[in-house]
């Protein structure tokens, strides 16, 4: 099992596209499985529980800086109704529910700004790149004990 | 006085829009609107490029169906162009084509539209959802995603990556398929084709339970359009325009997709992004079609595999002459996926399928040309013109869902009319409104998605604005 990195984000909504960006960075690595998608389906379940780790990068519209969330699958009670972009603590309970497993998983905040149509990132997003990219490889890098929330 | 009752945003289905539900002084209701909230600019943003970009441009207008806006934007490029373009890219179009066909269907039965199927529309939205389709029936939830996987492999086996490949380009497609790989997508047709029938006998085992909803979830005569091959039959790349009227006539065969703006007017109206295409002979709105996979079995006198023919035939019985009832749309995108994967192991089988030419190679030799495909949800055009240098100076696109337009609004009319009796508003009614408008399986396109969007609510507000009742409810 190796790692898996998911950018999140339409690369065409300006700094939507920040997470495919930082995901970008990494693919062709042959120690991860990179994906980009639009939004998460539910079929994303199969590549997670086929995974070491998880690691999602999505533009945040309310974050200030980089920020690192250590995911748990979701509680039946805060499930959403439909199945068009889960979040990913959404896929992570679909992955356990179907596939019997469900990795260590992070959420990696990139600070967005700009959602209009255009297929360049903000100055804001840009300065948050490299940020976000280091914090990615020292969850993909790390110990299995250090990656317990604390 | 009066109420207005506001779906906003309509949940599960691709994209944002809401809906509004006036009533009258007794609760009855007055008007029934599904708008489109959401307004991309694509056609706007696309002027300036040079139209071998278009294809990559465009099928990131949706992450759902990117594959009919790559094959309708490389045909456009094919008739900027002027080639034919070779057999054998043809058929390897002809096969990501279908592969798009099975993953966006599979996402809208599986996951999006079973849970109301399944549990019924009066079940607790906490069980009403994909959470609760894996509890009670995981292996249904697993086949689900087997299927989607199995479209997303050809289609990235084929392009090179599941979303928004660049293979398909004007003149064809930039690589050829070879034997190993070949392989690799016939080995797992077999589980593929098992999933989509044994889930086609589950469906039929619920029929029965919503003859109600099959008989008020948009039921109600309407044009249908559709491709159809040369010999009438079930077709979704190619092919002529087939209109038939609701008793099955055919009022219009043969027609030129490519020249659309023939025999179809596009209205606008000030409540809603979506345009309201309409079959011009007809005015409008009379002149409302359907499109999509009830409108494709509609107009196809057969579908052409044994095994999609076979439910062809017993889908039929279920009216006399079209099926009217919109509800059917979920039988009918069954009936599509079986004859998809029927189809893509005939097209796998073809020895033809390696050959090793795969474009035709020319410079711009037109300044104008339309590109046309069935995609999941229906007839897509792309319509480009182009300078000298190839650089876009005018697009239209015209999307399967907004043909579909008039049809969802009259839709939700007579399920609201239906359903909402004296002003009575429940989570069941209001699931129905929405059930009707995922029947259509509209695409909105995506939005913008990012931490800390996308709220939801439905609210109750009178005429002067005041907020009566409200409903919030996780995003999804």
């Amino acid at each position: 099992m190796r790692p898996l990195v998911i950018g999140l984000g339409n690369t065409l909504a300006g700094d939507d596209g920040a997470g495919p960006a930082v995901a970008g960075r990494l693919a062709g690595r042959p120690d991860l499985e990179v994906r980009i998608v639009r939004q998460i389906l539910p079929e994303l379940a199969a590549d997670v529980a086929a995974s070491s780790r998880v690691v999602f990068v999505d533009a945040s519209a309310v974050d200030r800086r980089v920020r690192v969330v250590a995911l748990a699958p979701a509680a039946p009670a805060g499930r959403p109704a439909g199945a068009h972009s889960l979040r990913p603590e959404d896929v992570l309970a679909l992955a356990r529910d179907l596939y019997d497993h469900c990795p260590p998983a992070f959420l990696v905040a990139v600070p967005s700004r700009d959602f209009a149509l255009g297929e360049s990132l903000s100055a804001t997003s840009r300065r948050y790149l490299p940020a976000a990219l280091r914090a990615v490889e020292r969850l993909i890098a790390a110990a299995p004990a250090d990656l317990i929330p604390k | 006085m009066g109420r207005r009752i506001v779906i906003d945003p309509v949940t599960r289905i691709e994209g944002h829009a809401k809906i509004t539900v006036h009533l009258d002084d007794d609760g009855q209701v007055q008007e029934a609107r599904f708008h489109v909230t959401e307004f991309r600019g694509f056609e706007k943003f696309c002027e300036g490029r040079l139209f071998h970009e278009m294809p990559a441009i465009t099928s990131r207008v949706c992450g759902i169906c990117p594959v009919s806006h790559l094959i309708a934007s490389a045909k456009a490029g094919d008739g900027l162009l002027a080639v034919a373009i070779p057999p054998t890219a043809e058929k390897l179009r002809r096969l990501m084509h279908l592969a798009q066909i099975v993953q966006s269907h599979a996402l809208s039965f599986f996951h999006l539209s079973s849970p109301d199927l399944l549990f019924g529309y009066d079940a607790p939205p906490d069980q009403r959802n994909i959470f609760g389709v894996i509890a009670q029936y995981p292996e249904l939830a697993r086949r689900g995603i087997r299927l989607r996987q199995y479209g997303q492999e050809i289609i990235e086996t084929l392009g090179g990556k599941r979303i928004h490949p660049a293979w398909v380009v004007p003149g064809g497609v930039s690589e050829p398929l070879d034997a190993d790989r070949r392989e690799r997508l016939r080995q797992g047709l077999p589980e593929a084709l098992h999933g989509a029938r044994t889930t086609m006998v589950l469906f039929k085992q619920t029929l029965d339970a919503h003859a109600e909803e099959a008989r008020v979830f948009g039921t109600f005569p309407t044009l249908f359009a559709g491709l159809v091959t040369p010999t009438g039959g079930l077709e979704h790349y190619d092919g002529r325009l087939r209109i038939v009227d609701p008793t099955g006539a055919v009022v219009a065969d043969g027609l030129d997709p490519g020249r659309y703006w023939e025999f179809m007017g596009e209205a606008v109206e000030p409540w809603s992004y979506l345009k309201f295409p309409y079959y011009l002979p007809g005015g409008y709105p009379h002149g409302t079609y359907r499109v999509g996979p009830l409108a494709r079995l509609n107009v196809a006198t057969h579908c052409g595999t044994p095994l999609a023919d076979a439910e062809l035939a017993e889908f039929r019985a279920l009216g006399r002459g079209p099926v009217l009832g919109s509800f059917h749309y979920h039988y009918a995108r069954l009936i599509e996926i079986l004859f998809a994967l029927e189809r893509i192991g005939q097209l796998l089988d073809d020895p033809g399928i390696l050959d090793r030419d795969v474009r035709a190679q020319a410079a711009r030799n037109r300044h104008e040309a339309v590109g046309v495909a069935e995609a999941p949800r229906g007839t897509l055009y792309h319509h480009y013109r182009v300078d000298d240098d190839g650089v876009i100076t005018q697009v239209n696109l015209i999307i399967a869902t907004g043909q579909n337009n008039l049809a969802m609004n009259r839709a939700v009319r007579q399920v609201a009319e239906h359903y909402i009796v004296g002003g009575r508003v429940t989570e069941g009614i209001l699931n129905r409104v929405e059930a009707v408008i995922r029947a259509y399986d509209p695409c909105l396109s995506c939005s913008t998605h990012a931490v800390g969007r996308m709220p939801m609510a439905i609210e109750v507000v009178d005429p002067d604005g005041t907020l009566v009742d409200a409903v919030r409810r996780d995003p999804s």
